[in-house]
């Protein structure tokens, strides 16, 4: 018979020899290097946007520089589509960092309205419930007896990218991320043709049989690394539906976009598929 | 500056992942849920690394975060294997002294099983037990002594809590 002193020495011996998977190296590593990957676009991107943005600051400040701006060709085209309104609130409980686009000077009103509006709604209420949220986990926090010094404060960040911009296309995403017990992002994305004030849909940039094409990029990329992807029977990738999102890069090509777990384990993250022509 | 803090976390975590994985898999048991919730730990680690302040607090800090995404992992998921399914499917040898410990272990209260596990499995005091769970050490002792008592097991006050 053990003494109850060694049977906890042999429940810790077991637990020390929990056999480690291969995998973890690179679960390990992995949140690292996607931060230093995306280093280098992100720079150049950086770029591109600080120009904008400085141009923007610019375009608000003076307005005799703004109408003569509008009359250069290919930075004008940004500059007429995209202002944007930035804050950050911070309290003990939440930070809060959002840079707001909007879209500006198109010839349709009506368009801009409308989607300034629906991104002013959907910030506005993001913000709201997680404002709420993080008043409701501090407070529940420090009536438990948390100390309010340590308190993680929630994490709220709206922003967005331009993913391309010419005379006739306007692609932006609008992001959305917030860490609390766990992180979330969710991405949103808008896709207009400039000339009609009108969405662009995946077939108006493929064609009619454009399933068929999307269909054949991801299939095509999940029988390259079926591990990094959920089976056809476990919640996998069985086809596009019509609400796909995707946005339209530099090249004018759409890239259809699989939010985190919609199609692979969480550990897989944000999919991308670009589909050529 | 954010940027050899975040090369050091970079360095601890590498250092110390089999630590971190064996703690997630404790709670988890199941390797990709355990891989899973060590990831989603350093990515919220790496967010939240400007609010860490005291860097000789980042072993705590990050057991901390680890424990809290195993627990609302937990708290979302049923376990994934019934435990009447495991009655008599156990070999008869195994059914030694070791057994009903084990089985108790593996059914107690999430919050005693941490206590038990970061003691005796990962040998922290109980001050930073206290930390990691943002419980009163009077508390934490009080866990203790109710994860003892249902483990069946008698240790003495020093056994206990040294």
């Amino acid at each position: 018979m053990k003494t109850d002193r060694e049977k906890l020495e042999t429940l810790k011996r077991e637990y020390m020899e929990t056999p480690i998977p291969p995998e973890l190296e690179f679960a390990v590593r992995a949140p690292f290097l996607k931060k230093k990957k995306s280093r280098l676009p992100q720079q150049l991107l950086c770029l591109a946007a600080s120009v904008c943005v400085l141009f923007v600051a610019a375009l608000n400040l003076n307005p005799a520089f703004a109408a003569a701006a509008a009359q250069v060709p290919v930075i004008g085209s940004m500059a007429r589509v995209l202002t944007f309104t930035e804050y950050h609130i911070e309290s003990d409980s939440q930070l809060l960092n959002a840079r707001v686009p909007e879209i500006d000077g198109t010839d349709f009103p009506d368009l801009e309205e409308r989607i300034n509006e629906e991104i002013q709604q959907k910030i506005d209420a993001g913000m709201a419930q997680a404002q709420e949220r993080a008043a409701q986990e501090y407070d529940a926090y420090v009536a438990t007896g948390g100390n309010p010094d340590e308190f993680i404060p929630v994490t709220i960040t709206f922003d967005y990218e331009v993913k391309s911009c010419t005379d006739d296309i306007l692609s932006f995403e609008l992001q959305r991320f917030e860490v609390r017990a766990s992180s979330f992002t969710e991405l949103t994305y808008y896709n207009i043709d400039l000339n009609t004030g009108e969405s662009i849909t995946l077939e108006d940039l493929l064609g009619p049989d454009w399933k068929d094409k999307v269909n054949a990029v991801v299939n095509t990329a999940i029988d390259e690394h079926p591990e990094f992807y959920f089976a056809k029977d476990q919640g996998g990738f069985t086809g596009v539906s019509d609400s796909r999102r995707f946005y339209i890069n530099e090249a004018g090509n759409p890239v259809v976009v699989f939010q985190k777990y919609e199609i692979a384990p969480g550990s897989s993250g944000v999919l991308e598929f670009e589909i050529p022509d | 500056m954010a940027h050899n803090s975040l090369a050091r976390f970079q360095a601890y975590v590498e250092e110390h992942q089999a630590e971190l994985y064996r703690l997630a898999y404790s709670y988890l048991k199941n390797r990709e849920d355990a891989l899973d919730a060590v990831q989603e730990s350093i990515v919220r680690g790496i967010d939240h690394l400007p609010s860490l302040r005291d860097e000789s607090r980042l072993r705590v800090w990050m057991t901390r975060i680890l424990v809290n995404e195993c627990l609302s992992r937990l708290r979302r998921k049923r376990p994934s294997v019934p435990l009447e399914e495991w009655d008599g499917a156990e070999p008869e040898h195994d059914r030694d002294e070791m057994w009903d410990l084990r089985r108790s272990l593996d059914t107690l209260d999430p919050k005693l099983r941490t206590v038990v596990v970061l003691r005796f499995f990962e040998d922290r005091k109980l001050e930073e037990i206290a930390q990691i769970t943002h419980a009163p050490l009077s508390t934490v002792k009080t866990r203790l002594y109710r994860a003892l008592a249902q483990l069946r097991l008698h240790l003495t006050e020093e056994e206990a809590l040294s």
